[in-house]
């Protein structure tokens, strides 16, 4: 803080890059992951008829 | 035919809260950016705070929930649908609490100087992540039955004990981290600006509100999957 000063973009954006990337991946991997299960319940319940 | 449209819906619907979601966390991002004033002493870095203190509720709730089904799971005769549960908390815990230490990493390096250091509220934070990957361990390394829900409910018990330390971490131990924000220690008033204060809790609701969601949405796709693996087992039948 008292040494050289920094430009705080690059730790500002980084901050953020990372919060998208683990709140909207997990987010989205979740929905992702309910599409292929609802898939295959749905063909394995139509099979079962 | 109908049950196709019907996970159609489903996927639908959670498209659509997922994107209400997201762009209420970019409303929030954009307002601590451009809106809020600037830190007299850290300048612009400080705004890494609207992302790093509502992960760290964020992952105190999932804590918290994992402590309170842990409880329930040891008093209940439905502990399995508790444990599915947990594993839900324990998953989106895991995921804010890494963000918690990531931001916090990245803010220490220019304020502090340093991206780590050994003080009380980073050890018991990473502590903490580490109880989450053990919970996550323990249950994927005993088979389904009572006994694997007994064990996940006496370490989910011990997680939830783990956020009151870390809360109170700087003031039982006074190292290099700040002392609590919103609420100061002995039940002073927060100093920040009005404005950089109802960012930051509107924050910290808003990221609450996330990861709840997240639970919830995470625990039906393992319920789902529980379904799939019985009909599967069962041969369709």
């Amino acid at each position: 803080m008292y040494g050289e000063p920094t430009n705080p973009i690059p730790f500002v954006v980084a901050s953020y890059a990372l919060g998208a990337i683990g709140i909207f991946g997990y987010a989205l991997w979740v929905y992702f992951h309910r599409k292929k299960l609802t898939e295959y319940l749905s063909v394995l319940k139509s099979n079962r008829r | 035919m109908q049950e196709g449209k019907d996970s159609m819906k489903q996927g639908g619907n959670l498209m659509l809260k997922l994107s209400i979601l997201f762009i209420a966390i970019a409303i929030h991002w954009l307002l601590a950016w451009f809106w809020v004033p600037v830190d007299q002493m850290q300048g612009e870095v400080y705004k890494i705070i609207y992302l790093h203190v509502p992960s760290a509720f964020a992952a105190f709730w999932c804590a918290g929930v994992l402590f309170v089904v842990s409880i329930l799971s040891l008093r209940n005769s439905q502990a399995s649908r508790y444990v599915q549960l947990g594993k839900a908390a324990t998953e989106v815990g895991l995921i804010f609490t890494i963000l918690t230490l990531a931001t916090g990493s990245i803010w220490g390096k220019p304020t502090w100087g340093t991206w780590w250091t050994w003080d009380a509220r980073l050890t018991t934070t990473l502590l903490l992540s580490l109880l989450f990957v053990g919970w996550l361990l323990l249950h994927n390394s005993m088979d389904s039955g009572p006994s694997r829900n007994r064990s996940c409910a006496i370490l989910g018990i011990l997680i939830g004990a783990d956020v009151p330390i870390i809360y109170k971490s700087v003031t039982f131990w006074r190292t290099l981290h700040q002392p609590q924000t919103i609420l100061r220690p002995g039940g002073g008033t927060s100093t920040m600006d009005p404005d950089m204060l109802i960012v930051l809790v509107s924050g910290v609701v808003l990221m609450v509100v996330v990861a709840q969601f997240l639970i919830l949405e995470r625990r039906k796709n393992i319920e789902l999957d529980a379904e799939l693996t019985e009909l599967s087992l069962n041969g369709g039948q």
